[in-house]
């Protein structure tokens, strides 16, 4: 953290070229949290980019009682939820996607169907009950960061992991119901 | 991070009783790993970085200089009319007696003392304060920003 600090005090002193080896440490979860909340690759990348400039252009507002990956991490939580409302209308429906792939390979096409199932109901989450899951299966972070990033409490952030995942279920099952019914 | 580990065996060490979606809903979870985004990601960043900072350190906005020209030129139409005399005889606040009857005002209204030249003053410099402020933030900031950086 104080080496993460001193590089921030270098970056805020001019050394622009540093934050490279801030955005190569932290790209990864940024980008990961934007797919989760945007649940498109291209999309995600874009935010994670704008998530990293703005978070460069406030760099010396930025609070050093906290973590620089939880701030950061907050800032492309927000920025995801932005892109995600200025382009609800443009992304494709999970319901379009699932022709395609069923066509494919028969091999594992229960496994895949069950895959595509769990995240059909991962889709029908609200944005943060859905990173809240993701975050908290990684078993990365606390409680007290995905409350950070996602801007609840620790306790609430309990409760709503819990809750999610037993919508989830619920949510499985009734997809599945629907499925058989097709059949 | 052990707490959350506890917490994560508490949901899902127990699924027998919750289902077989319970059960496969945390096999999928649990594979879920970090995406990573393309090979270019810190580059395209970097490239955009240097735009970002020349935008933010470019030009003042244009609604602040056209909020400080409007300050300087109340102020000078301040001034113009102070030098004229607009307000030398501006010196009291009379309720007008011709408005109100006399019937229904029986005590004497007294006057308020006014200095009209004083409040005008005053105004200009307010304006003046005002002013320096905004050229600090629009035009000086933002120009000394520039050169720090270049």
């Amino acid at each position: 953290m104080t080496d993460e600090n001193s590089l921030i005090d270098r970056i805020i002193a001019g050394e622009q070229q540093l934050y490279a080896e801030l955005i190569n440490r932290h790209k990864g979860y940024a980008f990961t949290i934007a797919l989760k909340i945007l649940q498109n690759r291209p999309e995600a990348e874009e935010a994670a980019q704008d998530a990293f400039i703005k978070a460069f252009q406030n760099l010396a507002k930025f609070n050093r009682e906290a973590k620089f990956s939880t701030w950061l991490y907050r800032i492309a939580f927000n920025t995801a939820i932005s892109y995600k409302r200025k382009s609800k209308n443009i992304f494709q429906s999970i319901d379009d996607v699932q022709i395609g792939q069923r066509q494919e390979g028969e091999g594992n096409v229960e496994h895949d169907d069950k895959k595509r199932f769990i995240e059909q109901a991962l889709s029908r989450l609200s944005d943060a009950d859905r990173l809240a899951v993701n975050l908290f299966y990684l078993q990365e972070f606390s409680l007290e960061e995905i409350a950070d990033i996602t801007g609840m409490q620790a306790n609430t952030v309990k409760v709503r992991v819990h809750r999610a995942r037993q919508r989830l279920a619920e949510e499985l099952k009734s997809i599945l119901q629907k499925e058989a019914l097709t059949l | 991070m052990n707490e959350e580990n506890e917490a994560l065996k508490k949901f899902t060490g127990n699924p027998g009783n919750e289902g077989e979606e319970l059960n496969a809903i945390d096999r999928y979870l649990k594979t879920v790993r970090i995406e990573q985004p393309s090979v270019n990601f810190t580059q395209h960043v970097m490239s955009n970085l240097h735009r970002a900072s020349a935008t933010a350190l470019g030009l003042p906005s244009r609604n602040k200089i056209l909020m400080l020209a409007g300050i300087l030129v109340t102020i000078g139409i301040a001034i113009l009319l102070l030098a004229g005399g607009a307000f030398d005889s501006v010196t009291a606040i009379t309720v007008d007696q011709d408005i109100l009857p006399n019937n229904q005002i029986r005590e004497y209204i007294p006057t308020i003392p006014f200095n009209g030249k004083l409040v005008i003053n005053i105004v200009i410099l307010m304006n003046l304060a005002l002013a320096f402020i905004i050229l600090d933030r629009a035009v000086l900031k933002p120009w000394f920003e520039r050169r720090r950086h270049a």
